[in-house]
């Protein structure tokens, strides 16, 4: 089974970039698929949730039927250019078909034990784990990605309990896909990236920071260390608590970045579960004409009126149901976790997490959007526009405790948005760095 | 109110880091901090004694030369309350360039008038708590104090990075090793317990202590495994609560000359390197630091009182020797707030951790008139007594002629090599195991010929010492409902000292006994055991702190921290401490069970 219901989705892709002839006009528009009774422009709430009630998640449907939210329609994006870094997108094609998963279950080019050469490496995935591999190794499509995060933390009256600036960081050292010298970066040999993430603000979490260590070997967790205030030093810390907030009030686990927060085979019984349309968020909310990249404008619903972004859901033609066990992890609170990933792009427009007695309990939903907006657009280095996640609204629906980060130009510290920055590995990236950037 | 400036030096600090900012460059400047009520209510009967309005030793004393018994005061003063402040800090952080950023951070600390003892000064009820003879009249460089508040700066750097390159140039703290509260590998900084001592929350370890000072630190990243980092910092020494005040550690008799101890080193720089790196899946740690150690020991100083040099001729100049009465002029404090009677010296000195006998020994050999004084009253030096009885009969007789006693004590920051290894490794193993990511720290360091105080003897003990630290750490899922609990066992072995760095061959000691020296066989050893249970959301958090002695002391701290909201967090804790006898390292504060309240609200 390959991706694409009237012909192959990625030749087309690598032809025109348009996937129109991929689906028929039902899985390209939303009005069509609801036979009219929802269109482009038409803002889904209480009142029409039931129609698309298969088309969301267990908990945007709650949401939405139960917590006031509104979720607006808009074209499904049929350039698959607006889908992707450019880049990643460039290297996706001209790899298409040379990644193997090895005895170990790693991902390997063809016919050697080297590591990935960049790019998505299973565009048509044929089992659960091609399907986590593709989320897994580059996590934002670029070699190196800084993101400036507004958090908002809405507790269980309605109010915003508590907000954070949160820096994160990422580079990997394979599966590059700007480097001009290629896909490895030399003296990396067997790690996949460094990820950071510390706060700015408020004043008792400034300073806090953590460096993940990946190896290539997904086998392996990765090495952390800490940066904690208090303790005015760097340590060592045991990586496996990937299921607790990092900070009071916030609903985000190392787990879940990106929907594939861990090592991908320290989870187990990776199995594809589903395919068909789906609704996600894709285009359109990037906000560049707004002070801070800010969504402001867009908060509602929830019992005070200030906890979800009104987001653009389109209707995705194609996603892939992906489920997988934290078998690494016997004593995760996490029995299960489900992905929808859309089948153009391979990223995780939805994702739920089950607790052990089988009950729902967190979503984790990301909206992806071309960075462009009118004549706006923030630009990659060869003039693209770039494309990144735009905001996640993770709710913790047991906990009755909701997240929002939006994706910000800058957060206090000095930190803003950026992608491919030269010098982020020394900035941000090392245990002297991290060492740096606590106070 | 006397206030004393000691702030001219910043901006000369501070002109020299903005040099590198380009002119056009917009500097970005975030502020954020916070305000504090800190209190903490005595739960004991006890008092802490070496103060002098709850002295260990009061009332009427003993004259074992068979003379009037020695009258002291007994104040019986009451203390609630150990502390009521208020905390305010403000930080500035400041972009001025990509490669160039600031930080200060401005720390008020006023405390409120809840504690009183006799002010040695003039007796009246009133303390000192932040007045130290070091720069000016205040401890820290950047420092502006009196007697109930303090003002400074812990930090105020410039941070400069250049790829692998990073300096940081100003006053900071500077924290190595990875034990916690068990200070190995973590030599560069001297402890500031001035504000509550070391018993604030013990997971938040020296945070609030550790003194800073102007330093200078570059690091540089050889490659993705490892890093070279050297300091040199201007010396700042430790500075110990205040006598008279709510912790204080020095029986109050005792003026402490830091004017005197300080100035030979005020100009010293102590300096360091190290070299972290990861060798495979283990973490190592090498170091060596020359410095003069910021924990001061003691020796005995000249008391200076002129006024009883004619009357004490004939056995040698009186004021050359370290003891004044405090009935005859020229005495610093009141009347009757000195040591008074062989009882109280000898009850007092091995509560510090003073051999009471040998220091009257020391006494003897070092200083003319008091060797001259035994010698006359029928005692042979060197070794002029050899009990306490016999201590304490000397003593009588010399507080029989001159009252009540106080004395100088000069701090000396003995230079001094520091060498030290560490070593890290997380240990895999079959998932939900007990040894599955169990984290081991290992520290040792090595100090040649290191000084010791030695009964305020200007011969300080001279020995190597060894200290080592274990730490396991683990974080375990006991249920699903709630988040991990972290749990971390420590050990700490000392060969020659104990937690604060006495010598054990001075421990042990009681009103009756002198120490035996019998602390020493073997070292000083010490386990801690700390569990921290978060709840759901981390919007509670539960703490347990233990802290154990083998030489018999103790220090159990639960506490509960409760952030609802962004704004607020409010903190309890209780710190419950107890010594079987002077051997233990926590005796100075057995006295202090306490309950601690802190409510913080941050901008």
């Amino acid at each position: 089974m390959g991706a694409g219901v009237l012909t192959s989705l990625w030749p087309l892709i690598g032809e025109t970039a348009d996937i129109t002839k991929a689906y028929p006009e039902e899985l390209l528009s939303i009005e069509a698929f609801t036979q009219g009774k929802l269109k482009d422009g038409d803002i889904i709430d209480a009142s029409n949730v039931e129609i698309v009630k298969d088309l969301i998640d267990p908990i945007a449907y709650l949401q939405v039927s139960q917590q006031g939210r509104r979720i607006k329609l808009v074209p499904t994006t049929t350039d698959a250019t607006q889908l992707f870094p450019h880049d990643y997108l460039k290297a996706t094609l001209a790899n298409q078909g040379k990644a193997a998963l090895d005895q170990d279950g790693n991902v390997v080019v063809k016919g050697s034990t080297n590591q990935w050469i960049g790019g998505t490496p299973f565009v048509d995935p044929q089992n659960g784990l091609e399907a986590f591999a593709n989320i897994t190794l580059s996590w934002g499509r670029h070699d190196t990605s800084i993101y400036a995060v507004d958090d908002y933390d809405i507790g269980p009256s309605g109010n915003i309990e508590y907000q954070y600036q949160i820096a994160w960081c990422e580079k990997n050292f394979s599966t590059l896909v700007s480097n001009p010298s290629g896909p490895y970066l030399e003296g990396f040999n067997g790690k996949l990236r460094h990820q950071s993430i510390w706060f700015t603000a408020p004043d008792d979490t400034r300073g806090t920071s953590f460096l993940n260590i990946w190896k290539y070997d997904q086998r392996e967790f990765p090495d952390l260390f800490g940066y904690l205030p208090a303790f005015k030093r760097v340590r060592r810390f045991p990586t496996n608590q990937r299921f607790e907030p990092l900070v009071p009030g916030i609903t985000f686990f190392l787990s879940d970045a990106w929907a594939a927060g861990d090592p991908m085979l320290t989870w187990g019984k990776h199995k594809i579960v589903g395919r068909g349309p789906f609704l996600g968020c894709q285009s359109g909310m990037w906000h560049g004409d707004k002070e801070n990249w800010s969504k402001e404008h867009l908060v509602h619903g929830g019992k005070k009126g200030n906890t979800f972004y009104e987001a653009n859901f389109q209707l995705c033609p194609e996603v892939i149901v992906v489920e997988a066990e934290p078998t690494g992890f016997p004593r995760a609170p996490v029995s299960k976790k489900r992905i929808w990933l859309d089948a153009r792009n391979m990223v995780p427009i939805a994702y739920v997490t089950y607790d052990r007695n089988g009950d729902i309990w967190r979503s984790y939903e990301m909206g992806f959007s071309q960075m462009k907006q009118g004549n706006k657009a923030n630009l990659d280095a060869n003039g693209n526009p770039e494309w990144a996640w735009s905001y996640i609204h993770s709710h913790d629906i047991q906990g009755d405790r909701f997240t929002r980060f939006n994706l910000a130009e800058k957060i206090k510290g000095g930190i803003r948005t950026q992608f491919d920055s030269e010098n982020a590995y020394e900035k941000y990236l090392t245990v002297q760095a991290i060492r740096k950037l606590g106070s | 109110m006397k206030k004393t400036t000691t702030l001219t030096k910043l901006p000369a600090i501070f002109s020299a880091g903005l040099l590198a900012m380009p002119a056009a460059h917009a500097v970005d400047v975030d502020v954020s901090g916070f305000i504090r009520q800190e209190m903490a209510y005595s739960i004991s009967d006890d008092q802490n004694p070496m103060n002098r309005g709850t002295a260990a030793v009061s009332g009427t004393v003993p004259n074992t030369t068979g003379g009037a018994d020695f009258i002291k005061k007994d104040f019986d003063y009451d203390n609630d309350w150990n502390m009521m402040a208020t905390r305010a800090e403000v930080n500035f952080t400041i972009g001025i360039s990509e490669n160039v950023k600031a930080f200060v951070k401005v720390r008020g600390f006023y405390s409120a008038d809840v504690f009183n003892d006799v002010s040695v000064e003039n007796g009246a009820k009133d303390v000192n708590q932040f007045r130290v003879d070091q720069h000016g009249k205040c401890a820290s460089i950047f420092e502006v104090c009196d007697d109930d508040f303090m003002i400074d700066l812990p930090s105020a750097y410039i941070d400069y990075s250049e790829g692998d390159l990073w300096v940081r140039f100003g006053v900071q703290q500077i924290a190595w090793g990875e034990a916690i509260f068990f200070r190995v590998m973590d030599v560069p900084n001297g402890l500031d317990l001035r504000r509550h001592t070391f018993l604030d929350l013990a997971s938040e370890e020296y945070a609030d202590e550790r003194i800073s000072s102007p330093a200078i630190r570059v690091s540089y990243n050889l490659n993705s495994n490892w890093e070279v980092e050297t300091f040199a910092q201007m010396f700042q020494p430790s500075v110990l609560p205040q006598s008279g005040t709510a912790y204080s550690i020095i029986n109050s008799p005792f003026r402490v000359r830091n004017d005197i101890g300080f100035d030979k080193v005020d100009d010293k720089i102590n300096v360091g390197v190290r070299l972290v790196g990861q060798l495979g899946d283990l973490g190592l740690q090498f170091m060596a630091t020359a410095r003069h150690n910021p924990d001061p020991i003691f020796k005995w100083g000249p008391g200076g009182q002129t006024a009883l040099d004619p009357a004490f001729a004939a056995l040698g100049t009186f004021s050359d020797q370290p003891f004044r009465s405090t009935g005859s002029p020229g005495a610093v404090g009141a009347l009757n707030s000195g040591t008074y009677g062989g009882l109280d010296w000898m009850t007092s000195a091995h509560l510090m951790g003073v051999n009471g006998v040998e220091a009257i020994n020391v006494l003897g050999q070092e200083f003319a008139l008091i060797g001259n004084f035994l010698t006359a009253s029928g005692y042979s030096g060197p070794d002029y007594v050899n009990s306490v009885a016999e201590g304490s009969l000397a003593l009588d007789g010399f507080f029989t002629q001159l009252g009540d006693l106080e004395a100088d004590i000069i701090p000396i920051y003995a230079a001094e090599n520091v060498f030290g290894f560490g070593a890290n490794y997380i240990f895999y193993s079959e998932p939900d195991t007990w040894l599955d990511q169990l984290v081991v720290r290992f520290e040792m360091t090595y100090t040649p010929d290191k000084k010791f105080s030695n009964n305020m003897s200007r011969n300080f003990i001279e020995e190597d010492e060894w200290v080592t630290g274990l730490v396991l750490e683990k974080y375990r899922r006991f249920s699903d409902a709630f988040p991990a609990t972290f749990l971390v066992f420590q050990w700490m072995h000392k060969s020659e000292s104990d937690l604060s760095g006495r010598h054990l061959s001075n421990l042990g000691g009681s009103p009756t006994k002198a120490p035996s020296g019998g602390e020493e066989s073997g070292g000083w050893d010490a386990v801690s055991f700390a569990i921290q249970q978060p709840l759901p959301g981390l919007i509670w958090r539960l703490d347990m702190n233990v802290l154990y002695d083998l030489n018999g002391s103790y220090l159990i701290q639960p506490g509960v921290r409760y952030k609802p909201n962004r704004s607020w967090t409010i903190e309890g804790f209780a710190s419950f401490l107890d010594s079987k006898d002077n051997a233990g390292a926590l005796q100075p504060l057995a006295w202090a069970d306490e309950v601690s309240l802190r409510l913080t609200y941050q901008f």
